[in-house]
């Protein structure tokens, strides 16, 4: 491993370690209802952030497959998507926690919630259409089309719906976001950090899991296991970038 | 006469004391640390957990570049 390679791996750690400890350390508003709680900002949001990243990441992937159908980009697409629906579901689930202490309920049904739970459906049907399809090269073009489809749907029913009615999430509805207070408490010297370090660690995940899938692929082509029209060392031999 | 001014007072004192601990909980909130409170202790766990989860993540990292290396050795000749 390079300098080159691992340069932004290092950053990840500096920046999430960093968070964990100047999330803790820093002072933060007094806030009624929150209190304390508002640290939750530095871990809570940064997974919805990474999940979009990741998701648009992920779409990127699919676009550049459908043009060169390289199957490479099909795996990175969905390594892409997965580790997105990871951290949608830690996000979901950090702010039910969250909601419980301050709205008085785990679930409530808001719009920024409902349409979280939606975005996530949609990602778990992705990957119900994509295993529900034997041969490897129309799984890869069907679940692409449907990655790009599904991020044109995600992001408007999880940022855009939710802010043209009443929510009580922040940010929402009429509701001022974070920007509204962190402003004096320097929130924000340790909320931007804190979501590039997190994003980045899902980046690194997903880089991790599309290897393996990488190989896996290759293994089983040598078996014969997957249906496919193409020689497969030829297709998965281009590299990423 | 006495007794009841000084319960007075020492009741007005109670309720001064326990309004101004209430509000300094709020003030409190955003000073730099509660040294009594043990927050170091939690920051110090959560930055175990997360060198632990790294270097899992270094040790796959690792196994995963060395499998890449021999498949594509397998593949040669």
């Amino acid at each position: 491993m390079s300098i080159k390679q691992t340069w932004w791996k290092i950053l990840c750690v500096v920046l999430v370690t960093y968070t964990i400890i100047a999330g803790f350390l820093m002072p933060s508003p007094a806030l009624p209802i929150l209190h304390e709680s508002i640290r939750n900002l530095y871990f809570h949001v940064p997974m919805w952030f990474g999940m979009t990243i990741l998701l648009l990441i992920s779409t990127i992937y699919s676009i550049r497959y459908l043009s060169n159908n390289n199957l490479v980009f099909d795996i990175y697409a969905t390594a892409a998507a997965r580790i997105g629906l990871l951290l949608g579901v830690l996000g979901i689930i950090t702010g039910m926690q969250w909601a419980r202490t301050t709205w008085g309920a785990w679930w409530t049904n808001d719009p920024k919630l409902m349409g979280a739970a939606v975005g996530l459906l949609i990602y778990l049907a992705y990957f119900v259409l994509r295993n529900s399809i034997d041969d490897i090269d129309r799984r890869a073009k069907v679940s692409a089309v449907f990655n790009i489809m599904a991020y044109a749907i995600f992001i408007p029913t999880i940022f855009i719906v939710p802010r043209l009615t009443d929510s009580l999430h922040p940010g929402n509805g009429g509701n001022p976001g974070f920007s509204a207070y962190d402003l004096d408490g320097g929130m924000r010297l340790v909320f931007y950090p804190a979501v590039l370090g997190w994003t980045l660690l899902g980046v690194w995940i997903m880089t991790l899991s599309a290897r393996i899938r990488t190989m896996e692929v290759k293994l089983m082509a040598g078996k014969g296991i997957f249906h496919s029209s193409r020689p497969l060392s030829k297709i998965l031999d281009s590299p990423v970038s | 006469m006495k007794k009841l001014l000084l319960g007075c007072a020492l009741l007005l004192l109670n309720s001064m004391i326990s309004y101004g601990q209430g509000t300094s909980l709020d003030e409190q909130a955003g000073n730099f640390l509660r040294e009594s409170g043990k927050l170091y202790v939690v920051i110090t766990i959560l930055v175990t957990i997360f060198a632990g989860i790294v270097i899992f993540l270094i040790f796959q990292e690792r196994k995963i570049s060395k499998l890449e290396k021999n498949l594509k050795d397998n593949e040669k000749p």
